[in-house]
């Protein structure tokens, strides 16, 4: 069936079955692999992604449901060529990325806790950011770094502003 | 044997439609809210849907809130576990609930998985009912008929099954609102506080407790139970036993006992039936000493 909705700020339309992971759908359809997947049980966070600005698990997500939503993938953060965001600049400077499998998952999380923070103007601890990122499993346990590069990326801004600005 | 995923859905617009769809064809129903739990069971091959799928997310704008009503505190059936953790009405009115909306899963699981859904999924380890039970939830059933309303006591008669019809639709949970102060209890006990089923759980509820010479005597008292018989429980003799009593070591003692009468655990692969039995006990000590300290 078709179903309608707004990918990275663009209005999209997609054929597929209603009940179609929506992560096969950005994968295997769209053909926009930043979307990882990891357990498909909705675990280990890895396949991340924002609707409607709120992070769920795209292997959880029928695609019939995104329909006239907005959806928000990895690759809205930055463009290959651009600069990264700021999360993402944050995380290279923590190191806080090793065999990569749960990152994209990480940024995802990690972007929805640093709006969150932006709109209601809280101040992140590491608690507030390990329970931002409960839901996502990093099994090189890098968990330090990573939450290193969040409290990095708040202290800087937002990371829907680019890295150059 | 056709795609699973190829599966008719039909979405409607208004929850009208939605029950007319269940008045003429809801034995052959599967009824899709957030989707955390089918769409597990589909990628495992747990769910083989036949019929159709009725993809209720569309009603949102009707099933989707939380608010006072008549004395009540309402939530419409699709309201998510985020939208029940950043509630400040069930801050203050069910803070068991909250505390549980914020343990189930992590921030993905609560962005999608809705109070509706939980309910209707009907595993004896939902993390929303025994917070709901002990808040002496009542859930209203609405069908072409018109609505119903029933306790959630009675709510699940075996293991994963609901008194829910085919042709009814889950829309909203009300909680009765309480005028004298309460003290409140949630623990779920699992491996981690994220992403975790959990092995024993028990919320609770007290109010009206009063100082004796003797020692603080409970008005009343609810408590809730998952994880430790095939349905979710309230544990009404144990409730008996202590309302109208003056809390004392024996006493809960006895509670204790009852207790371990009413719930049923078994050996499983989280737990087994004797620690479950041990620590769903502990959890009761855990909140009544805390009355104790308290009044």
């Amino acid at each position: 069936m078709k179903i309608t909705f707004e990918l990275n700020g663009a209005l999209t339309t997609v054929d597929s079955p209603p009940l179609a992971r929506f992560l096969d759908v950005l994968r295997d359809t769209l053909g926009l692999t930043a979307t990882k997947e990891g357990c498909g049980e909705g675990e280990c966070g890895t396949c991340s992604i924002l609707v409607d600005g709120e992070v769920v698990n795209a292997c959880l997500l029928p695609a019939i449901q995104v329909f006239g939503r907005s959806v928000e993938t990895l690759e809205s953060l930055s463009d290959p060529a651009g600069p990264l965001s700021k999360l993402q600049e944050s995380l290279l400077a923590t190191d806080g990325a090793q065999c990569g499998i749960c990152t994209p998952g990480m940024v995802m999380a990690g972007t929805a806790f640093l709006r969150q923070l932006k709109a209601t103007g809280a101040q992140p601890c590491d608690r507030s950011i390990r329970q931002a990122i409960a839901g996502n499993l990093c099994r090189c346990t890098g968990y330090s770094k990573i939450i290193e590069g969040i409290k990095m990326a708040a202290a800087q801004g937002t990371p829907q502003e680019s890295a150059h600005d | 044997m056709t795609d699973p995923r190829k599966i008719e859905v039909f979405s409607p617009e208004t929850l009208s439609a939605a029950v007319q769809v269940l008045a003429e064809v809801g034995s052959e129903a599967h009824i899709l809210a957030g989707g955390t739990d089918l769409m597990v069971a589909l990628e495992k091959g747990f769910w083989q849907p036949k019929g159709f799928v009725l993809n209720i997310s569309r009603i949102e704008p009707e099933l989707r809130y939380i608010r006072m009503e008549d004395g009540d505190v309402c939530m419409g059936a699709l309201t998510t576990f985020a939208d029940i953790a950043r509630s400040d009405l069930l801050n203050t009115e069910a803070p068991s609930l909250v505390a549980a909306a914020r343990e189930i899963g992590a921030q993905q699981i609560q962005n999608r998985a809705t109070i509706g859904g939980n309910i209707m999924n009907a595993s004896p380890a939902g993390d929303s009912m025994p917070p709901l039970l002990a808040l002496d939830a009542r859930v209203v059933l609405k069908s072409n008929e018109g609505p119903r309303t029933l306790p959630l006591f009675s709510f699940y008669p075996a293991y994963r099954e609901t008194v829910s019809q085919p042709s009814e639709l889950l829309t909203e949970v009300r909680i009765a609102r309480r005028d004298s102060p309460t003290q409140d209890y949630f623990r779920k006990v699992a491996p981690r506080r994220a992403q975790a089923i959990s092995k024993v759980i028990l919320a609770a509820r007290a109010w009206n407790v009063e100082e004796t010479e003797e020692g603080p005597r409970i008005g009343s008292i609810r408590l809730g139970v998952g994880s430790v018989a095939p349905t979710p429980l309230r544990l009404f003799e144990t409730e008996r036993l202590l309302e109208k009593a003056v809390l004392t070591p024996s006493l809960m003692g006895a509670a204790g006992h009852m207790l371990e009468t009413e719930i049923s655990p078994i050996d499983d692969m989280r737990s087994t039936a004797e620690y479950r039995r041990q620590v769903c006990r502990r959890l009761l000590d855990d909140f009544l000493s805390n009355l104790l300290l308290e009044s």
